[in-house]
């Protein structure tokens, strides 16, 4: 059915016509790919921000758990572990900047990961 | 061969972090979903607004997205209820709908004027059978999928298509 005929058929088919928009305005698809930039990162800082707070919980908690073992270990074992553990805050941090552009979001709880 | 990503092939590859398979999904769906929500909001100057929080909650909300064949009517469903709470919120719109007509006056076409004829009649319709009407007779599509989309029973659909094509046709003062 033509497009001519097909307003025959239906008289309506004019007015709709009118009112549709044009097949792919790239401004709407800058506007989406702008605002879907701004919650990426937010969600990432909030990940972060939730990661940064849990590890600072669990360190206080532990902190007499690892006072004990700073005493125990010695100054000279207690410095290696603490390089062991700055070595492992910069590879978090390395592998943090190489994945600026993470994947979408778990937002099912049950299905969570944060990488 | 070089055909088009299937949806499923878009959606996959932007549930894995591509924004170039999102865009491809933003330039595929925006036409129908900003036309289906400038003929289902009452002030049409927020349609472009809700169509854009439509494509970021699809996006946020890829992964619960279980076939990735049916895009399509999710989007068209997250656009009917992203419509129908920004309806009861957007005390707002009365006044940018009047501003964005009175630029619109400026530019007056034979288009434009079926246009705002078909919007004004529109606007008389019940919100559930304007999109009823938006997707049946303008979108073209089954009244089945309509029913899925709108969360709606079959009967419920066709009849709110018959009776909001009759009236539009009466207040347009047209004959089929």
């Amino acid at each position: 059915m033509t497009r001519e005929s097909e307003h025959q058929a239906d008289p309506l088919a004019a007015f709709f016509e009118a009112g549709d928009v044009a097949s792919v305005d790239p401004a709407f698809r800058v506007d989406v790919m702008e605002a879907v930039a701004r919650r990426r990162f937010r969600i990432s800082l909030a990940i972060r921000a939730a990661i940064l707070a849990g590890l600072v919980l669990v360190a206080a908690l532990l902190m007499p758990v690892i006072n004990h073992v700073a005493a125990a270990l010695g100054a000279p074992l207690l410095e290696i572990l603490v390089i062991l553990l700055a070595t492992g805050l910069v590879a978090y941090a390395a592998r943090a900047w190489l994945q600026r552009h993470p994947a979408l979001p778990h937002v099912s709880w049950r299905r969570f990961r944060i990488f | 061969m070089t055909g088009q990503p299937t949806d499923a092939a878009l959606v996959a590859a932007a549930r894995s972090g591509s924004d170039a398979a999102f865009a491809r999904i933003v330039d595929r769906y925006q036409s129908p979903v900003r036309s289906f929500l400038r003929r289902v909001c009452v002030y049409e100057s927020d349609a472009d607004d809700i169509a854009q929080e439509v494509f970021l909650t699809a996006w946020t909300r890829l992964r619960l997205l279980d076939d990735g064949r049916k895009l399509k009517s999710w989007l068209f469903g997250i656009a009917w209820r992203q419509s129908r709470m920004t309806a009861r919120s957007m005390a707002r719109s009365r006044d940018r709908d009047q501003a964005w007509h009175g630029l619109q006056d400026q530019t007056e076409t034979p288009d434009r004027e079926m246009h705002l004829a078909m919007q004004q009649a529109l606007a008389q319709l019940p919100e559930d059978q304007r999109a009823a009407v938006a997707l049946c007779l303008a979108g073209g599509w089954t009244h089945q999928d309509a029913s899925d989309v709108l969360e709606m029973p079959l009967g419920t659909v066709k009849s709110h298509v018959s009776r909001g094509r009759a009236r539009l046709m009466e207040i347009l003062g047209v004959s089929g």
